[in-house]
């Protein structure tokens, strides 16, 4: 049921407020893998550094540790310390995997309304921070570990949207079906916002930096975002080549579209993008794998 | 070894992306879930009642493809036969003649291949990009090449959908993503009438 508080409001800018207001805060694991992200990038901080931040929690560092040991990342040895883990596959794969594993939680829900089971949204959301990376690198954007973060979180507004608003989402699925749109078409359509909105308004209550924000907000629509920065591109290619491989594909299916010319503009070629589509299923298949705890289909 | 069903296997087995599975037991359902782009290519012997599905999700193998330097390591490369139509169509009809099937009695459904880059080539051909398209092309150039006759396709458009396909009798049948599940086909009707 939709809170009666939101029902009584009618203006948009409002209705966004309260959502903000009363949506769950970042989970705490999340603000950690924050701090990590920001020790990293700094370039100056040491192993020690990083290894003491994400041992402030000990799922989180539990759940790093998994996942440096899994298949995918092909350690030599077993590993068994997070000071272990970053000599060995690096500060960067550390600082990803600790971002990946602390939003999991949040992401790994079933999102009601989309069409989208337990389990798939946190798949589709790894998979595009994964492809807007590999795209990143071969697009020479500088950072590509900001490519990795914006995928992961692009979709965070629908979590908020599925678990708020259950009774508008009838008229959205509706809109969507009879009118052959997107669900972020029919979400402005009922709503007066979108998933994309809502989700950037959130990244700005907990203080992600501002390129983060805007291309969680433009992701759809990169065209749209003043002066279309490509790492709103990227994680607009890499979300509508995921779907295009059905992972995460809700019920208005394939009707997300590419915007013209975002492919020539990253000075990607199809080759590119069909190395990249090959690596992404190669990482999906190693997420099922790593994933043993939350049900699956 | 073709990937065998045995009898401790759950109903639905699910194929997932670049997979390719066999099955002769008869309770066995075969799923490929959420195609988008991708093809559930669906092969049966309607004599021996073996089922095979292959989750295929590009048209061909460029040797690039798999020499890209990447984070992690491919330690599992045999695990993604079905990933490239050229070579998924032909390890699919082998994996289902090693269970006991015979080439000849075989008869293919193909369902998946949605469109999502809209523009064509110059030729009037798919783009590189439409990868959907590509994919059933691929998918069918190679069975003509088999002389594997499909006998029934659910292709293209914009939505996605799931794939099943029982053991018992070859029955094809198809949910589009968000809505109800219907009947494409009886490959083992269709494949005792061929």
């Amino acid at each position: 049921m939709t809170p009666v508080a939101f029902k009584s409001l009618t203006d948009p800018e409002q209705r966004i407020e309260w959502l903000v207001e009363n949506a769950a805060d970042l989970p705490s694991q999340a603000r950690i893998a924050m701090a990590v992200t920001k020790l990293v990038n700094q370039n100056s901080a040491s192993a020690a550094q990083v290894a003491k931040t994400i041992s402030g929690d000990q799922v989180l560092t539990a759940r790093v540790l998994k996942m440096a040991n899994s298949a995918f990342y092909g350690a030599p040895r077993r590993i068994s310390t997070l000071t272990d883990a970053i000599v060995l596959l690096g500060m960067r794969a550390i600082r990803d995997m600790a971002m990946s594993v602390s939003c999991q939680d949040l992401l790994d829900r079933e999102v009601h309304g989309y069409s989208i089971r337990r389990g798939d949204l946190w798949k589709h959301s790894s998979c595009v921070g994964f492809a807007a990376q590999q795209l990143a690198r071969r697009a020479k954007y500088s950072v590509a570990e900001e490519a990795f973060v914006a995928g992961l979180l692009h979709d965070i507004g629908k979590v908020i949207i599925s678990h708020r608003l259950s009774d508008e989402f009838v008229e959205i699925t509706r809109r969507s079906e009879e009118q052959g749109v997107a669900y972020y078409d029919a979400e402005r359509m009922v709503l007066g916002f979108d998933h994309a909105e809502i989700g950037a308004r959130m990244c700005e209550r907990w203080n992600l930096p501002p390129q983060l924000v805007t291309t969680i907000r433009y992701h759809h629509n990169p065209s749209a975002q003043p002066d279309s920065p490509p790492l709103t591109r990227i994680v607009h290619l890499a979300d509508v080549l995921c779907m295009m491989l059905g992972i995460g594909l809700g019920g208005d299916g394939l009707r997300y579209k590419l915007e013209d010319g975002v492919v020539a503009s990253l000075g990607l070629d199809d080759e590119a993008i069909e190395q990249v589509l090959s690596m992404v299923i190669e990482y999906a298949a190693m997420d099922v794998e790593q994933d043993t705890t939350a049900p699956r289909r | 070894m073709p990937v065998m069903m045995n009898q401790t296997a759950q109903d639905a087995i699910s194929v997932e992306m670049a997979e390719i599975k066999v099955s002769t037991r008869l309770t066995d359902r075969l799923v490929a879930y959420g195609l988008g782009a991708c093809i559930g290519l669906c092969i049966y012997d309607p004599v021996f009642r073996i089922a095979g599905l292959a989750h295929i999700v590009l048209p061909a193998c460029q040797p690039s493809a798999n020499a890209v330097p990447r984070a992690g390591s491919l330690p599992r490369k045999s695990a993604f036969v079905g990933k490239f139509a050229d070579e998924a169509v032909p390890k699919l009809i082998e994996d289902i003649c090693r269970g006991g099937g015979k080439r000849e009695n075989l008869v293919a459904a193909i369902v998946g291949g949605a469109h999502i880059f809209s523009t064509l080539g110059s030729s009037g051909s798919p783009s590189r990009l439409e990868i959907g398209a590509r994919n059933v092309i691929a998918v069918s150039d190679a069975l003509d090449e088999a002389e594997v006759p499909v006998v029934a396709t659910d292709v293209g458009g914009s939505h996605g959908r799931t794939v099943t396909l029982k053991a018992c009798d070859g029955t094809v049948s198809i949910r589009p993503i968000g809505s109800e599940e219907w009947l494409l086909t009886s490959l083992g009707k269709a494949g005792c009438k061929a």
